[in-house]
């Protein structure tokens, strides 16, 4: 038998064992080293969906005999009751970060994505974040008519000089994870946290996240997973207190004033849509885009979310949809920015790369 | 809750708009108890029969969800139909848990807790059936099982199904090891590219399914 034939018999069997009793460190290092640590953690994945879809189906085939029992009540409501740490707007970072401790490390992306302080930060005055629009501003044209506040905030002020101190996605957070994942997975916690075995365990599940997974390497950090349907977006515009803002393009070479699109959000509901045309395919392993949210509430903009743009995942016209994940309660939204950011985004923006702004305008 | 005896009504998915998974990742609380109501059982059943009794499967459940409320972002329903990716997450938790505490799924021991719970004529809601739409997905599943061979399919469903590993199945059907190993691998794989050639060719465009 050839190396390359041996070698992919070990890779499918390796799959197999992922996907039926999971591989312990040694053999996670080991497939991660045959294929690489994204296209492992892919080809996990697919064998796990396919495991997954024929349990439903012998499930199916069982009939009466091997019918699902409904889980008692109790359980349930235990179940729900702690699905809102984790949904809407009662989500909160505390709650998450805690969780995250408990987190089985396949999931250090998410890990990551949680990263404490969601909130951009700034040490300037008392609304760091308008020197962010003011520098927009200066670009954008009858800014004026919109910007919250600008009056009393110079341009370059506020925030601008505060995020010198900026906090990175903790690689400790992921170093942590790591070796988590050896403690959980291998049987012999004496071996240590092979570092191809973590890796393999984050893109496990960036699998799921990627867009279009054939198309873009996994991404390192958080990035959406397909966007919901125009569905979804026509849905939110249907309800009560919906607003709808137009994209204002940016000279930015992501856009270069030429993209196009919307942002959708209801407050009520804390749900929203971004539609985008033009703006320009990411690789994820180079930078991603982030969405903040402008909060007259709050001190400092309220991270949306790190999302990617590839040509797969527009639609037939072009448009890409990306749901809006704000990490706190969004209350009084004045404007919605996309900026580019390092992979796995930040949780304070230097600010020094801005895709397009959307305003609220007061009607 | 249904009585004793009486078959709920069953789980049917949406047949428009986003799936539950994309509404919970743009967090819409509402969507929460229209996603326990769909897959809750499913869940449930999945933890009974990969865990060694009840309290450790109401633990597991738990971490599923949790996993679940926070993977919903990620839902990519090009790739696989949001029954599937719930099914997937929950036996990975599972998987992972067996591996971690090094529990034996309940199927090979004996079922104290449906004994007890018999003794104590308080099956409840555990004793009634709950229907589950599982998708084409499945379907497509089921129908490339069976184009496999009888040796490939008893391994598949000791291994997928009943959570066996390959050295008990090689013990319960008297067959070497490597010709387990060997049936294992073949048939996930002819299965897995079964899906993938569905999936490109369906172009899945409901959310819901």
């Amino acid at each position: 038998m050839s190396r390359f034939a041996s070698e992919n018999d070990r890779v499918t069997s390796l799959l197999a064992d992922a996907a039926s009793g999971g591989l312990d460190a040694r053999s996670a290092n080991e497939l991660a080293t045959l294929l690489g640590p994204d296209a492992a953690a892919k080809e996990i994945e697919a064998a796990e969906l396919a495991a997954a879809a024929l349990d439903l189906a012998l499930i199916e085939e069982a009939g009466s005999v091997g019918s699902l029992e409904a889980m008692p009540a109790g359980l349930a409501a235990s179940v729900a009751g702690e699905a809102m740490k984790y949904v809407g707007a009662s989500a909160n970072t505390e709650s998450l970060r805690l969780a995250r401790r408990e987190d089985d490390v396949r999931l250090p992306a998410i890990a990551a994505e949680r990263a404490p302080a969601t909130v951009g930060r700034g040490t300037g005055g008392s609304m760091a974040w308008a020197g962010w629009l003011a520098a927009a501003a200066a670009i954008v044209l009858a800014a004026s008519a919109w910007l919250p506040r600008m009056s009393t905030v110079a341009p370059g002020s506020g925030g601008g000089g505060g995020v010198g101190a900026m906090a990175q996605r903790s690689e400790v957070a992921e170093s942590a994870a790591a070796k988590d994942f050896a403690d959980s997975t291998s049987q012999d916690a004496d071996n240590g946290a092979p570092p191809m075995a973590a890796k393999v365990a984050a893109k496990s599940d960036a699998r799921l996240r990627d867009v279009a997974p054939a198309a873009a390497p996994a991404a390192p950090a958080a990035a959406f997973a397909l966007a919901p349907p125009a569905a979804a977006i026509d849905e939110l515009k249907s309800k009560p207190g919906t607003i709808e803002i137009a994209w204002k393009p940016l000279p930015d070479e992501t856009c270069k004033e030429k993209c196009s699109g919307r942002i959708v959000w209801n407050n009520e509901l804390q749900r929203g849509y971004m539609t985008f045309r033009g703006l320009a395919v990411n690789d994820p392993a180079k930078f991603q885009y982030q969405l903040w949210v402008f909060d007259s509430a709050q001190k400092h903009p309220i991270d949306g979310g790190v999302f990617d743009i590839s040509a797969a995942r527009a639609g037939v016209d072009g448009e890409v949809i990306v749901p809006v994940v704000a990490k706190i309660r969004v209350d009084s939204p004045q404007a919605f920015a996309v900026t580019i950011e390092k992979p796995g985004g930040v949780v304070v923006s230097d600010q020094t790369r801005i895709a397009t702004l959307a305003p609220v305008t007061k009607g | 809750m249904a009585a004793p005896g009486s078959t709920p009504s069953p789980t049917t998915a949406a047949t428009s708009g986003p799936a539950l998974l994309q509404r919970i990742a743009s967090g819409d609380q509402s969507a929460v108890p229209e996603f326990m109501k769909r897959y809750s059982a499913l869940v449930w059943s999945l933890a009974r029969r990969l865990t060694a009794n009840d309290p450790d499967a109401e633990d597991a459940v738990h971490e599923i969800f949790i996993d679940l409320w926070k993977s919903a972002p990620r839902f990519d329903p090009s790739v696989a139909s949001e029954v599937t990716f719930v099914a997937m997450i929950a036996r990975r938790r599972l998987i992972d848990r067996r591996r971690r505490l090094g529990r034996i799924p309940r199927m090979e021991a004996v079922r104290d807790d449906d004994a007890a719970r018999a003794a104590n004529g308080s099956a409840g809601d555990a004793a009634v059936p709950v229907a589950l739409e599982t998708g084409e997905e499945a379907q497509r599943a089921i129908a490339e099982l069976k184009n496999l061979s009888l040796d490939q399919q008893k391994v598949l469903r000791l291994s997928i199904f009943h959570g066996l590993s390959h050295e008990k199945i090689a013990s319960a059907l008297k067959m070497p090891l490597g010709t387990v190993k060997t049936h294992a691998r073949r048939g996930l794989l002819r299965l897995r590219e079964s899906l993938e050639a569905f999936r490109a060719n369906a172009g899945k465009g409901d959310p819901a399914l």
